[in-house]
C-alpha cells in the first residue's frame, strides 16, 4: 500500500546536508550534484505541471484555445491595414505582405511569451515554493512547454495561409524547428536570467510588460529591414531579430543558409540559459525566505 | 535521522528591507562570499543555537509560543531555505507536512491533485496510480474527491494533505500544526498512522498547540521561545515548563476591589496584617497535596481589638479568590494589640495546583464581622509541579484547584443510592464510613482521594 514499495525515486539513504551561512558556491560539487539531480527530477513533474495548468485555465474559460491565435490575428489585421491605408509602408517583401505579417507576429508572440513564462510561473507558484519541497526548475519547464505548444499551435493557423497564397516552404520545414526553439530559448533565457530578482521587485516584471511593447517595434515583425540610421541599427542589435527573420525565410521558402547573426544569437541564448539556470538555482532558498507566505 | 547542530535563522518582517536583503543574499552567494555573523537592519534571528538529534523511531515534539520559530524550524528542516549558521543533515527522505494548500490548484478535483502533488513529490510514473488508489482509500473522501478543491473545507484539504503524505515513502516525517484541523476520527487516524511509522523504524517532528496530542506522541519534546530552545526532556517536563512561563507571563496588576471598605471607622486602618511567608513541609515550595504552613502577623493600632482573619489565594491577575483560607471559628480570637502578633497555621493537604497565587490576609472585627484591615502586598506563592501526568493535565486544562472526593466500587446504582445522587438522601452504606456516592454492590467501598489515597489503593492491591 504505502511505505513497503520497493525502489521508489529519492530512496533511503540520500544523505542530504545542508551547511550554512556563506555562498552555495562555496560547496560547488554539492551545489552543482544537488542542481542537475533537481533537473532531472524536474522533467517528468514540468509535463504533469502543464497538464495541470493547461486543465486549470480550460476549466475557467470558455473560448480557450481561440485565445492563443486571436491576439495574433487581431495584430496582423491592424498591421494590414495601417499599410492599406498608407499610414506605415512595410517596403517590399518576398513574400505576400499578410503572410509576411502574420508569420513575424506568430513568430513573434512566442519569443514574447517564453519571455515572460518564467516570472509568471514563479509568482503564481510562490506559495508552493515556500511550502513544499520540489525540483523548482520544473516550473520554468512547465512554463517554456505552454509556450511552446502555443506557438506550434499558433502557427498552425498559418498553414492554409501559406496554402492560399501558394508559398511553400521546401527544404526550410526542415530547419523550422530549430528556428522555433532557437526563439523560445532565447526568450526563455533572458526571462529565466530576470525571474530571481524579478520575483524580489515586481517592478522588473512591469519593467519587462513595457518594454515588450517597445521591443516589437524595433523588431523587423512587420516591416523589412532597410535604409540607414538609427533605426536600421537598433533592428540589428536586437537578438531577437535573426531569429526571426531566419525562421520566417525557413517557413515562406527563403534562404537556407543561417547567417552569422543568427548563430551568435543561437550560442548566447544556450549560455545565457546556463547562466540563468545556475543563478536561479542560487536564488530559491532566498526567494522562499523573502517571499513566500 | 537528522541532526541539527547550532542551527541559526534570520529573517526579516519589513518587506521592503526583506526584499533587499534577498537580493543582496543572491549576490552574495555570486561573491562566493561567507555568511554575515550580525544581523542587518530589520533583521532578527529566528533560530538560535538549536541543537537536535532526532534517531530512527523517534519522535520529538516542538511547542513554544506563537513566532517561537517552530515553523521556520520545519522549514529549514525540511530544506525549503537555508541556515544562516550550524548545520542540519538529514539521512533518508523526508516529508513535510507544512501547509494544507500547498501543492493544489483549486481548480482542479482532489483526484488530479494527488496526481500532482505525487508527481511534486517525486513519485515515479508508474506508481503514482496505485499511490492515488491508497489516498484516496486513506483520507475516506469518496465521492468528493472528484469535486474542486475550491470547494473543499480546511479538514477535507487536511485529509488529503495527510493521505497523501502517508503514502509517500519517507523516512522522517515533519508536521506543522496542521493535524489539528481534522475530526476526531481522522485525528485518531493519523496518529495510528503515525505510531506505525514511528513502530517501522521512522522519525517524526512535530509541531503542535495541541498539548494532548504532543503528549500522547512524543515521548521527547522541546519548548522554543524567541527562537531558543529553553527547556527539553520529557514531554510532561516540558509542557509543565511551557505552561509555567505562561502563566507567569500574566501580567500583575493591582486593582482595588470594588466596594471594599477597609476600615469600619473609614480612615485609617484600625489593624493591619501581611502575610509573611508560605512553604511547603520542609521549607521547600509547596506542591499539590502537600500540607501548606502559612505564617502572617497581625498588630493592632493601639486599642484592644479582637479580630478574625481569614488568607485569600487569588489568582495572578487578582481577579479572582480560588479560595478562602479560614480558621474554624472565624469570631474573634486574635487579641490584637500594637505589637505584632505571628500566627501560624497549617492547610492540610492544600489542593491548589501548580502556579502562582497571591496570598492575602484580612481581618474582621470580632464583634461586628466587619473588615478592619488587609494586606497591603500580598504574598505569591509558586506552587510547584511535580512534572507527573496529573499535573500537566491540570495545567493544560487550566485547573486551579483539586478537590477530595470518597467513592465505592460496585455494581449499578440502587434506586437510594440514585436518589441521594439528586440530594434526597444521604445513603450511608456501611456505618462509620462516610455516605458513599452511588454504587455498592458488596465487593467493597474505599475512601479514596486524590493522588495519595490512589497509591494506598494500589499498594493495598498489591499486596
Amino acid at each position: 500500500m504505502s511505505a513497503e514499495q520497493p525502489g521508489k525515486a529519492g530512496a533511503s539513504e540520500t544523505v542530504v546536508s545542508r551547511f550554512g551561512p556563506g555562498s552555495q558556491f562555496r560547496h560547488p560539487s554539492q551545489f552543482f550534484a544537488t542542481a542537475f539531480r533537481s533537473l532531472r527530477a524536474s522533467l517528468p513533474l514540468a509535463r504533469r505541471l502543464f497538464v495541470r495548468d493547461i486543465r486549470a485555465r480550460y476549466r475557467l474559460s470558455v473560448l480557450g484555445f481561440a485565445w492563443i491565435v486571436l491576439p495574433a490575428i487581431a495584430q496582423t489585421a491592424v498591421w494590414l491595414f495601417l499599410n492599406e491605408s498608407q499610414v506605415i509602408n512595410s517596403g517590399p517583401t518576398a513574400i505576400p505582405l499578410p503572410l509576411y505579417i502574420l508569420l513575424g507576429t506568430l513568430l513573434w508572440q512566442g519569443f514574447a511569451d517564453a519571455l515572460i513564462a518564467p516570472g509568471t510561473q514563479l509568482t503564481n507558484a510562490g506559495q508552493m515554493l515556500s511550502k513544499v519541497s520540489f525540483p523548482a526548475e520544473s516550473l520554468l519547464l512547465a512554463g517554456l512547454a505552454d509556450a511552446a505548444v502555443n506557438t506550434v499551435a499558433r502557427l498552425v493557423i498559418a498553414v492554409p495561409v501559406l496554402i492560399y497564397y501558394g508559398v511553400s516552404p521546401g527544404w526550410g520545414l526542415l530547419l523550422a524547428p530549430v528556428g522555433l526553439a532557437s526563439l523560445l530559448v532565447l526568450g526563455f533565457a533572458i526571462g529565466v536570467a530576470l525571474a530571481p530578482f524579478g520575483m524580489l521587485y515586481h517592478d522588473i516584471g512591469r519593467l519587462l510588460t513595457v518594454a515588450t511593447g517597445f521591443w516589437l517595434l524595433v523588431t523587423p515583425v512587420a516591416y523589412t529591414v532597410s535604409g540607414s540610421g538609427l533605426g536600421r541599427f537598433l533592428v540589428y542589435l536586437n537578438p531577437v531579430s535573426p531569429p526571426l527573420l531566419t525562421t520566417r525565410s525557413w517557413l515562406s521558402g527563403g534562404a537556407i543558409v543561417p547567417g552569422p547573426l543568427m548563430l551568435m544569437v543561437m550560442a548566447a541564448s544556450i549560455v545565457l540559459l546556463a547562466a540563468g539556470w545556475i543563478l536561479f538555482r542560487l536564488s530559491i532558498p532566498h526567494l522562499v525566505d523573502r517571499v513566500g507566505t | 535521522m537528522l541532526e541539527v547542530r547550532g542551527l541559526g535563522k534570520k529573517l526579516t518582517r519589513d518587506l521592503a528591507l526583506a526584499r533587499r536583503h534577498g537580493a543582496s543574499d543572491i549576490l552574495r552567494d555570486l561573491r562566493f562570499a561567507p555568511g554575515v555573523e550580525e544581523t542587518r537592519s530589520g533583521e532578527f534571528w529566528a533560530l538560535r543555537d538549536i541543537d537536535l538529534e532526532v534517531a530512527p523511531g523517534e519522535a520529538v515534539g516542538v511547542i513554544g509560543h506563537n513566532g517561537a520559530g517552530k515553523s521556520t524550524l520545519l522549514r529549514v528542516l525540511h530544506g525549503l531555505t537555508r541556515p544562516d549558521a550550524g548545520s542540519v543533515t538529514v539521512r533518508g527522505r523526508h516529508a513535510a507536512l507544512l501547509d494544507l494548500g500547498a501543492p493544489f490548484d483549486k481548480v482542479l478535483s482532489g483526484r488530479e491533485n494527488v496526481t500532482v502533488a505525487a508527481a511534486v513529490h517525486g513519485v515515479p510514473r508508474r506508481q503514482i496510480g496505485t499511490l492515488a488508489e491508497a489516498v484516496a482509500e486513506f483520507s475516506e473522501l469518496g465521492d468528493v474527491l472528484d469535486a474542486p478543491m475550491r470547494t473543499y473545507s480546511a479538514g477535507m484539504q487536511m485529509r488529503l494533505g495527510f493521505a497523501i503524505a502517508a503514502q509517500l515513502d519517507a523516512k522522517l516525517l515533519l508536521v506543522d500544526e496542521v493535524i489539528t484541523v481534522g475530526d476526531i476520527s481522522f485525528q485518531r487516524k493519523c496518529m495510528s498512522h503515525i505510531r506505525r511509522h514511528l513502530g517501522r523504524g521512522g522519525s517524526l517532528v512535530l509541531v503542535s498547540h495541541d498539548l494532548w496530542m504532543v503528549q500522547t506522541l512524543c515521548p521527547r519534546c522541546i519548548v522554543l521561545s524567541e527562537g531558543r530552545i529553553v527547556a527539553e526532556g520529557t514531554a510532561n517536563h516540558a509542557i509543565s515548563s511551557y505552561m509555567g512561563a505562561t502563566r507567569r507571563g500574566q501580567v500583575f496588576v493591582p486593582r482595588a476591589r470594588q466596594g471594599f471598605t477597609a476600615t469600619s471607622a473609614g480612615s485609617a486602618p484600625a489593624a493591619r496584617a501581611e502575610v509573611l511567608a508560605c512553604r511547603g513541609p520542609d521549607g521547600r515550595p509547596p506542591r499539590n497535596g502537600d500540607d501548606l504552613i502559612i505564617e502572617i502577623e497581625a498588630h493592632g493600632d493601639g486599642s484592644a481589638l479582637s479580630a478574625g482573619w481569614y488568607v485569600d489565594v487569588l489568582t495572578p491577575d487578582r481577579q479572582i479568590c480560588v479560595a478562602r483560607l479560614q480558621p474554624p471559628d472565624t469570631t474573634g480570637h486574635l487579641e490584637l494589640s500594637a505589637e505584632p502578633t505571628a500566627i501560624a497555621f497549617t492547610v492540610p493537604k492544600v489542593p491548589l495546583f501548580p502556579g502562582t497565587f497571591f496570598l492575602s490576609v484580612h481581618l474582621l472585627d470580632g464583634a461586628t464581622g466587619e473588615e478592619v484591615g488587609a494586606s497591603e502586598a500580598p504574598l505569591a506563592i509558586e506552587v510547584e509541579s511535580r512534572a507527573d501526568r496529573m499535573d500537566t493535565l491540570a495545567q493544560f486544562a487550566g485547573a486551579l484547584s483539586s478537590v477530595e472526593t470518597s467513592y465505592s466500587l460496585g455494581g449499578p446504582p440502587t434506586e437510594a443510592a440514585v436518589r441521594s445522587k439528586i440530594g434526597e438522601t444521604a445513603v450511608a452504606d456501611q456505618p462509620g464510613r462516610p455516605p458513599a456516592a452511588t454504587l455498592s454492590d458488596g465487593l467493597g467501598s474505599g475512601t479514596g482521594s486524590g493522588r495519595r489515597a490512589m497509591a494506598d489503593e494500589v499498594a493495598d492491591r498489591g499486596r
